[in-house]
């Protein structure tokens, strides 16, 4: 079993940003292995609803931003590698694109039906689990030097997600 | 085989902001690891529903009790659980990291729709949290002694909902 850790964070929509991005710095000692990202609607409070798009890229560098200080799932887990940065905000170059979704920015209402209904049930809302339960199937690995991120690509500006990031730290 | 499985049901359970809507407290030498929490929607009689978020939260402290849960083996040889290991709803606890965060709605059911709080009637669909189930490699959720989780409610509101907690108990 590996070091599991979560990453979560509550991200207002801003133009061309990115939501979250998890980056394994160039000094690190460790691999980092991306399990399942999430990504949940949590706006109550009324907004004008708007289309937007997300998308999931791999970085080559991160930057700046606001650090998530993610959960360890065990307490006798090692810390996490300090050279590994998890932010939202952040200025990172992207690389490859790995997939792109939309996204309904709008409150999810009691009696809802829309997709922005549909958009809080974290079993619908896995955007990436690919290697997960699967032998098979190698999860996103970090090596140094490398990072993956979710990005905001509209110019939507109103209403917040809450993004959520698990992952593993192995030694390299 | 499992470590000795068990699962904990706290229905009927009314939200309030702040409340404790289901919690694990691991007061006892034995490690508790925790595998699926659910929500579901039971409420029938009709109310006004409003859009509810509830969040998953470490706890680091428990100063009072709440209503116990109802713990199921899921053998019958199984041990009883440790008699200090605590599963509740309404328990004064002390919150610490989140998780993660999900929105819900509680409005009644009813039979002829499909709102968000029909989803929330679906098995699957009322999943909050399965890390580690299903992958040998992930971490579930680990508590120590001293260490436990909750489902807390962010906002008053009300209806009400049953919660499930999936977990085992093995030796330290």
């Amino acid at each position: 079993m590996e070091e599991t850790y979560s990453a979560w964070q509550t991200v207002s929509f801003s133009a061309n940003s990115s939501m979250i991005g998890v980056f394994n710095g160039a000094s690190s000692t460790h691999l980092i292995k991306v399990y399942r990202i999430f990504c949940l609607n949590v706006q109550t409070a009324a907004i004008t609803v708007e289309v937007t798009g997300l998308e999931m890229w791999t970085t080559t560098a991160q930057t700046g931003g606001s650090s998530i200080t993610p959960v360890a799932h065990d307490s006798d887990n090692e810390a996490l590698d300090a050279n590994v940065s998890i932010a939202y905000g952040a200025t990172v170059t992207r690389d490859q694109r790995l997939r792109r979704w939309p996204w309904y920015v709008d409150e999810f209402a009691a009696g809802g039906v829309a997709a922005s209904a549909w958009e809080v049930i974290p079993a619908l809302n896995i955007v990436w689990d690919l290697g997960y339960g699967v032998r098979y199937v190698d999860p996103i690995l970090l090596r140094p030097n490398e990072g993956i991120d979710i990005w905001h690509l509209g110019t939507t500006t109103v209403g917040s997600a809450d993004l959520m990031i698990q992952f593993s730290q192995v030694a390299a | 085989m499992a470590s000795p499985t068990y699962q904990a049901l706290c229905y009927q359970v009314v939200p309030v902001a702040d409340k404790s809507m289901i919690s694990i407290w691991n007061a006892s030498t034995k490690v508790v690891r925790v595998y699926r929490i659910f929500y579901w929607n039971t409420r029938y009689a009709a109310i006004t529903g409003v859009a509810v978020m509830l969040q998953l939260n470490l706890i680091t402290g428990r100063a009072g009790a709440g209503t116990g849960a109802t713990v199921l083996k899921h053998d019958s040889d199984d041990p009883a659980l440790d008699g200090s290991v605590y599963v509740e709803t309404g328990a004064t606890v002390t919150s610490g990291s989140t998780i993660q965060r999900f929105g819900i709605s509680c409005e009644e059911l009813t039979a002829a729709e499909a709102t968000l709080d029909c989803f929330h009637n679906v098995m699957p669909f009322g999943t909050l949290w399965d890390c580690g189930y299903e992958d040998a490699e992930v971490q579930p959720l680990t508590f120590r002694q001293d260490e436990g989780m909750q489902i807390k409610c962010e906002t008053t509101t009300q209806g009400y909902g049953d919660y499930m907690i999936e977990f085992t108990q093995a030796d330290a």
